[in-house]
């Protein structure tokens, strides 16, 4: 009897450590393994299923003119995401269709759109103006993808189709830097600003354009949107700038381009000056600077350390006033 | 919602550039992880290992042109109607290339039925429940390893007809069926139609040049050749009967899709140009259930099956970059006994060239 209960025991322990084995394996499979076999397809199956429901019910098809498009929303009070193409300009009409079929009225709002230095920008804004209880799906962490991670991608192909709720499809991430996602979930003219989620059912980044090759799938990193929330949401709010374009120096942020008639200029700054300190803050880098800009508000009046004419020394830099512009 | 061309164009070039500063030192890496990577698909090779040995690859006057599911074990095969032509043979999973012969066909899904002279068979085992969206599901090939995998992604649901393009244009201002243009990459260019040939007879209906009175002008035109065309989809062949100078020629064209002849800038045409290519006939289904797997036009015809390794529908299309369709197993299963008993036999000259 006693053996019987200690064998029952030691099959209840084996269980649970196989269980408990499984759940992490699965989380691994999640974060870029591939499954062994028909048990952790499975597993994922349940996953894929349960996070599926309210994907697809978050999911919106969105018509902004004769452009037909996709998105997610993302607050109770109806902010939605989506491709900064899909946007066009602030303040159109825009019908939202829902995955059950009923429709919602909204308007767009901030963009931010376009080709800079090989880099393309497409974020975009919407808001449901419409009173209602919508679904809405949590924006997930963008910054800690990796390739291989297992992902899932909803919209609207091909615009959208009565009687087809959002499509589904299953893919993983192969390329994730904080510009670009690219993922084997195929995506075709429609699905622009639909929503990719991770296995958690979380938002990592909104669709935006394909290439020829079915694993040339490009999405905007959600983080992005984070980053330029406030842009986003109010895209008639002036902001704010310096009128420079930087350099790559090391040590701080070097001015390769000081635009005439900016606040840059009126401050005095020159090409070749190299930015160590704004307000206090040390500046490592070009991208150090752009961030406290953008924290800034237009007349703000900020003190800025110069090294200049090769100057490497900062207890010689010199010391400049600047009104931050707004445009 | 990318939808002029020069603007997708644009987005193309730069994406190029993108992809040349970012995927490509990760290349050797990338293929590791992509989700249709013989790594994931051999985590469904017991998924497969009973069902390969129903399935068949069928070949058309000696080309692999579709799958097949063996439905009985004495030799009864689905598979996709439109892609049959001429010769038919069947190769099995131990090897075995006999010849096929057509005993059904029903238009409205596709669906063709073939016999080969084999016995003791293995027949699919349908699935009895629904395919919920996000299940995994398996194209079995004829060997241990799936032929691809995918995810169901969207609940069954009707796909209309559309109406085949035969790529000819007429001389609005002549009476006659005389060609007076031919479109490049249209079934009519493949299948040797000229300028100039004059069409007398499709489907074994005489062309008949229609003469109405409008507002008291005479206006001519070729509606019983429309109208005779109109009624078959992209991906259904016609036969024609032309009068080319002295001769009379027969000719079998397959009907087009008009969104393929025309530089347009629609969605439709984005699958059509980005991506594998699609099957002709890949609309005017009952009900189909859309899937996310890769598949090639000749990938279809075959089961599609769970995890369980239950059947659960037949791919009939490779229908866009983002979808392939599957008949779900119900469906199939309603039509079967009707092409099983002879009540749909093939359309004469079906399997014509």
């Amino acid at each position: 009897m006693l053996f019987v209960r200690r064998f029952v025991l030691f099959v209840l322990l084996l269980l649970l450590a196989a269980g408990r084995g499984q759940a992490a394996e699965i989380e691994q499979i999640f974060a870029g393994a591939a499954p062994e076999s028909v048990a952790d397809l499975k597993t994922m199956q349940k996953r894929v299923q349960r996070i599926t429901k309210n994907a697809i019910e978050a999911t919106v098809a969105v018509q902004v003119g004769n452009a037909h498009g996709s998105g997610v929303v993302v607050s109770k009070d109806g902010y939605v995401l989506t491709a900064g193409h899909v946007v066009g300009r602030p303040n159109l009409d825009v019908l939202f269709t829902f995955a059950d079929g009923s429709t919602a009225r909204g308007i767009t709002l901030g963009r931010i759109s376009g080709q800079d230095l090989g880099v393309i920008r497409d974020s975009g804004l919407l808001k449901i103006t419409d009173k209602g209880d919508w679904v809405t799906a949590e924006l997930g962490d963008s910054s800690k993808l990796r390739p291989g991670q297992w992902c899932l991608a909803t919209g609207h192909p091909n615009g959208y189709m009565s009687g087809r709720r959002p499509v589904v499809r299953v893919g993983r991430i192969l390329v994730a830097n904080s510009m670009l996602i690219a993922t084997d979930c195929t995506l075709v003219g429609g699905d622009s600003g639909g929503p990719l989620f991770d296995m958690d059912g979380k938002i990592i980044g909104i669709h935006s354009r394909i290439g020829e090759e079915l694993n040339q799938n490009m999405h905007v990193p959600v983080n992005r949107f984070r980053r330029n929330w406030e842009q986003l949401a109010h895209p008639n709010r002036k902001r704010p700038f310096l009128g420079v374009r930087g350099g790559l120096s090391k040590i701080g942020a070097d001015l390769a381009e000081v635009h005439e008639g900016s606040p840059a200029e009126r401050a005095g700054l020159q090409v070749g000056d190299i930015i160590i300190e704004f307000n206090g803050v040390t500046i490592p880098s070009f991208g150090k600077l752009a961030e406290l800009v953008r924290g800034a508000k237009p007349n703000d009046v900020v003190t800025l350390h110069v090294l200049r004419g090769g100057e490497t020394d900062p207890a010689k830099a010199i010391e400049l006033q600047l009104k931050i512009g707004g445009k | 919602m990318i939808r002029k061309r020069p603007h997708l164009l644009w987005l193309l070039a730069s994406m190029v550039l993108l992809l040349g500063a970012v995927a490509l030192p990760a290349h050797a890496q990338k293929n590791a992880h992509e989700r249709n990577h013989a790594s994931v698909k051999a985590a469904f090779r017991d998924v497969v290992a009973q069902t390969h040995k129903s399935v068949v690859i069928v070949y058309s006057d000696g080309n692999p042109i579709a799958m097949g599911a063996i439905v009985r074990k004495d030799g009864h095969i689905l598979t996709k109607g439109s892609e049959l032509h001429g010769d038919l043979e069947c190769l099995l999973y131990d090897s075995r290339r006999l010849p096929a012969k057509l005993v059904g066909y029903q238009k409205k899904n596709d669906l063709a039925l073939l016999k080969i002279d084999a016995q003791n068979l293995l027949p699919v085992t349908w699935a009895k429940k629904d395919t919920p969206v996000g299940s995994w599901l398996t194209t079995p090939g004829l060997t241990k390893d799936p032929l691809a995998i995918g995810v169901a992604s969207v609940k069954p649901r009707t796909i209309r007809p559309q109406s085949g393009v035969l790529g000819i244009q007429f001389d609005p201002l002549e009476i006659g069926s005389r060609i007076d243009a031919v479109f490049p990459g249209s079934g009519a260019q493949k299948a040797g139609l000229r300028v100039n040939d004059i069409i007398r007879e499709a489907n074994g209906k005489a062309i008949e040049n229609i003469v109405r009175e409008v507002e008291g002008r005479e206006v001519h035109s070729r509606v019983s050749l429309k109208e005779i065309i109109g009624g078959y989809q992209p991906g259904e062949r016609v036969h024609l009967v032309i009068e080319r100078g002295q001769q009379e020629l027969r000719v079998t064209a397959t009907l087009g899709w008009l969104s393929s002849l025309m530089q347009s800038d629609s969605h439709a045409n984005m699958d059509i140009t980005l991506g594998g290519p699609l099957s002709e006939r890949r609309a005017g289904f009952e009900k189909v259930l859309q899937h996310d797997t890769i598949l090639r036009p000749r990938d279809c015809g075959g089961p599609i099956v769970n995890l369980d390794g239950e059947t659960v529908g037949i791919n009939i299309a490779r229908a866009g970059r983002t979808s392939s369709f599957a008949i779900p197993a119900s469906v199939v299963q309603a039509v079967l006994p009707d092409l099983l008993s002879g009540k749909l036999p093939p359309p004469d000259g079906f399997l014509e060239e």
